[in-house]
């Protein structure tokens, strides 16, 4: 009987000092957004292709080390200040490197019963939580301190736990897109009555040069039909229109905002559908 | 070792694709291509044969709705003849999308030779070269000709510039129209009036070859469909019909006529063999089947009935078979013409006391209204079935004067409504197919 006694006390204490742990450590957390408004700088955030989060990079530096802190994406943001190469497809790269050499000495297995391959392998809500509090971190730092932009787009792309969709060396967002595709929209002029002018996309093919000018203009589906060519024609024209547009050229916007990921964006391919939303 | 590679190719193959960047455009604007038209260098004793010949082609162009001519005080570069490689930069700085540019020569028989070079100024590359010989009397068919390879290089689809409307000029009291058959060009010149309007004539149609014109008239005090050779003038009774025939028209081979035929209060639709002179009758109804015409390729015709309790629209083949009612709309349909490339029909609808021309898909669907007034009627279509022309008749008082009868064309997008000028009232316009 005492022995019970003694077994549920100690249990009630037990679960008691946890709660009493776990609501100080959550209201240390929530503090600051009560007293000092968390800015975040709407040009820094990144919404990826697909309007979700790209999943978390396992790991960034290809020699990780042995007594690495659980919370992973914290640990892992140590990218170097002196290497300002293009750093979009580095990570990727990185990783399979990373996962490469590991699965020779160790079987798959192994390696999930790590801490750190744990939590990816079985993300919670809290873990999820806690990467994105860690990227929001990460986003409030280079406002504080202003760093290079390397810096920045290399904390953007490197994706967060709980993420499945968007692309870490894709650099624009939905509206980034979207303000592209408006500009070559309003650079398009199609005559409305052609016949089955429904049935006529044109994809296009443009290369651009680091200043954000057109090169070369093809037409990747051309075929033998002269109404179809009128419809592409006009497409390879509002390429060049917008491309005279100066500041206003969607490839100079690119140029300007994306100067370190040219390879990104160098080859565009555009899909000019007449019909999708209207022609007015 | 080739699953190591096959995973190696598989984690690159994602990062490849990422690199390439993908915009998707829908919709676009629709709005005039804005063309730069020098005037041609001359270099024929005709100093105006250069003003006269852009000027045409110009008008041609703007008329379509499709092109916009940039204003030629903007031109930077001075084209000095047809083989002067043009400075692109200096056309893309006054914003011209196409530029034409074009010379005019003397031949040593005295005929004209004007050639010309369309120019895509973005692209920077050649559309369409061509040079055209002819007597110099013949200027306005070269523009037109012209306008037409510039339209199709552009657009894409067949122009329509070369090409004549034949229909009912009419001056006079509205009690006492006189009413006279007439030819002109597209754009209104050339007016020739074929008839003297001592006898009343309507609805005159062109035949496939431009040779004949048949229409409806009371010569010899009977209401008859008749034939006539536009080259002499003369005209003939077409068939022995027991009843009043009208409302006729070609079929797309020329070889027969399709018309409709009045007796005992009933109507029916009829074919006429031009070679055999044999008539053949299409429908067979107690109702009133009226206004036949032929889609392009001859299988089906199109005509208006009120077997349905009002005047509709019905498509059959052309034995008569396989009738099907297509327009299901408010009001009543009449008027029905097949477009040249198949895929509309125009109609006359008439709803709530408000005349209408509209269009539809030959099953029916896509019916839209592009035209409306107190009377407009009598759609005909352009060669490249891209423009619609009729009719608009404003009323007149109660001693029937001051009412009008003109001619208007119009895009199928129901835009660009122009007004054809015609010396005197005019109506029942057709269009004949393209002359080159």
């Amino acid at each position: 009987m005492s022995r019970s006694l003694f077994l549920s006390v100690l249990l009630h204490l037990l679960v008691l000092s946890l709660l009493w742990a776990d609501f100080s450590f959550m209201r240390k957390e929530i503090e600051p957004t009560t007293s000092v408004p968390l800015i975040i700088d709407l040009k820094n955030i990144i919404v990826a292709e697909k309007t979700n989060l790209p999943p978390a990079v396992k790991k960034t530096t290809p020699k990780p080390k042995p007594a690495s802190k659980p919370q992973s994406v914290q640990a892992k943001s140590t990218p170097k200040p002196t290497t300002p190469k293009p750093i979009e497809t580095k990570p990727l790269k990185e990783a399979v490197q990373a996962t490469e050499k590991k699965t020779e000495p160790e079987k798959p297995m192994q390696k999930v019963q790590k801490p750190t391959q744990q939590k990816v392998s079985k993300p919670t809500a809290e873990d999820n939580l806690k990467s994105l509090l860690a990227s929001v971190d990460k986003i409030k730092k280079p406002l504080n301190t202003p760093t290079p932009l390397p810096e920045t787009e290399q904390a953007l792309t490197e994706g967060i736990k709980g993420g499945t969709e968007g692309s870490l060396t894709q650099p624009l967002s939905i509206s980034e897109r979207d303000l592209i595709a408006a500009k070559l929209r309003s650079c398009w002029n199609v005559d409305a009555g052609k016949s089955g002018i429904e049935e006529m996309i044109v994809e296009i093919k443009v290369l651009v040069n680091k200043e954000g000018r057109v090169l070369d203009v093809q037409t990747l589906n051309m075929r033998n039909d002269p109404i179809f060519r009128s419809v592409a024609e006009s497409a390879q024209r509002a390429v060049y229109i917008c491309d005279n547009k100066g500041s206003e050229s969607p490839f100079q916007i690119l140029a300007e905002k994306y100067k370190s990921n040219y390879n990104s964006w160098k080859e565009i391919y555009v899909r000019f559908n007449p019909i999708d939303g209207g022609v007015y | 070792m080739y699953k190591i590679l096959l995973m190696i190719a598989l984690f690159l193959c994602p990062t490849w694709a990422q690199a390439e960047l993908r915009i998707d455009v829908s919709g676009a604007q629709s709005e005039p291509l804005p063309i730069a038209i020098p005037y041609f260098s001359n270099q024929t004793l005709n100093a105006d044969l250069s003003t006269k010949i852009t000027d045409v082609i110009t008008a041609d162009l703007e008329r379509s709705g499709l092109f916009r001519l940039v204003n030629r005080d903007a031109y930077i570069q001075n084209l000095t003849g047809v083989d002067t490689r043009p400075i692109f930069t200096d056309w893309q700085a006054i914003k011209a999308a196409a530029l034409v540019q074009g010379d005019i020569r003397q031949m040593p028989n005295g005929n004209i030779t004007v050639s010309f070079r369309l120019w895509d100024i973005f692209n920077q590359t050649q559309m369409v070269a061509k040079s055209l010989t002819t007597t110099e009397d013949s200027w306005r068919r070269i523009a037109h000709i012209i306008a037409d390879n510039i339209y199709e290089r552009i657009t894409g689809e067949t122009g329509y510039f070369d090409s004549s409307i034949v229909f009912i000029s009419e001056s006079g009291n509205q009690k006492n129209r006189v009413k006279r058959l007439t030819i002109m060009d597209q754009d209104g010149e050339n007016l020739r009036y074929l008839s003297n309007g001592k006898s009343m004539v309507l609805t005159p149609r062109f035949s496939p070859n431009m040779k004949q014109i048949t229409y409806f008239s009371y010569q010899n005090g009977k209401p008859q469909v008749y034939l006539m050779d536009i080259q002499s003038g003369t005209s003939e009774l077409i068939g022995h019909f027991p009843g009043m025939t009208f409302a006729p028209r070609f079929s797309p081979d020329g070889k027969k006529l399709i018309m409709s035929m009045a007796r005992n209060g009933n109507s029916d639709i009829y074919t006429y063999d031009l070679k055999t002179k044999k008539q053949t009758q299409i429908t067979k109804h107690l109702a009133i089947d009226t206004s036949p015409s032929f889609s392009p390729d001859g299988k089906r015709i199109v005509f208006n009935s009120d077997r349905g309790g009002t005047s509709q629209l019905y498509t059959m083949n052309a034995d008569g078979s396989s009738v099907q009612r297509i327009s299901f709309g408010k009001g009543t349909y009449s008027t029905p013409v097949w477009s040249p490339r198949g895929d509309y029909i125009a109609f006359t609808n008439i709803r709530d006391g408000q005349f209408n021309i509209g269009i539809m898909h030959p099953d029916g669907s896509a019916e839209r209204m592009i035209a409306t007034g107190w009377l407009v009627e009598a759609p005909t279509w352009a060669p490249n079935g891209r423009v619609l022309m009729f009719f608009r008749q404003t009323p007149s008082d109660n001693w029937g004067d001051k009412g009008t009868s003109q001619l208007y064309s119009i895009d199928i997008t129901g835009h660009n409504e122009q007004l054809i000028p015609t010396p005197q009232d005019a109506s029942d316009p057709t269009w004949s197919p393209l002359l080159h």
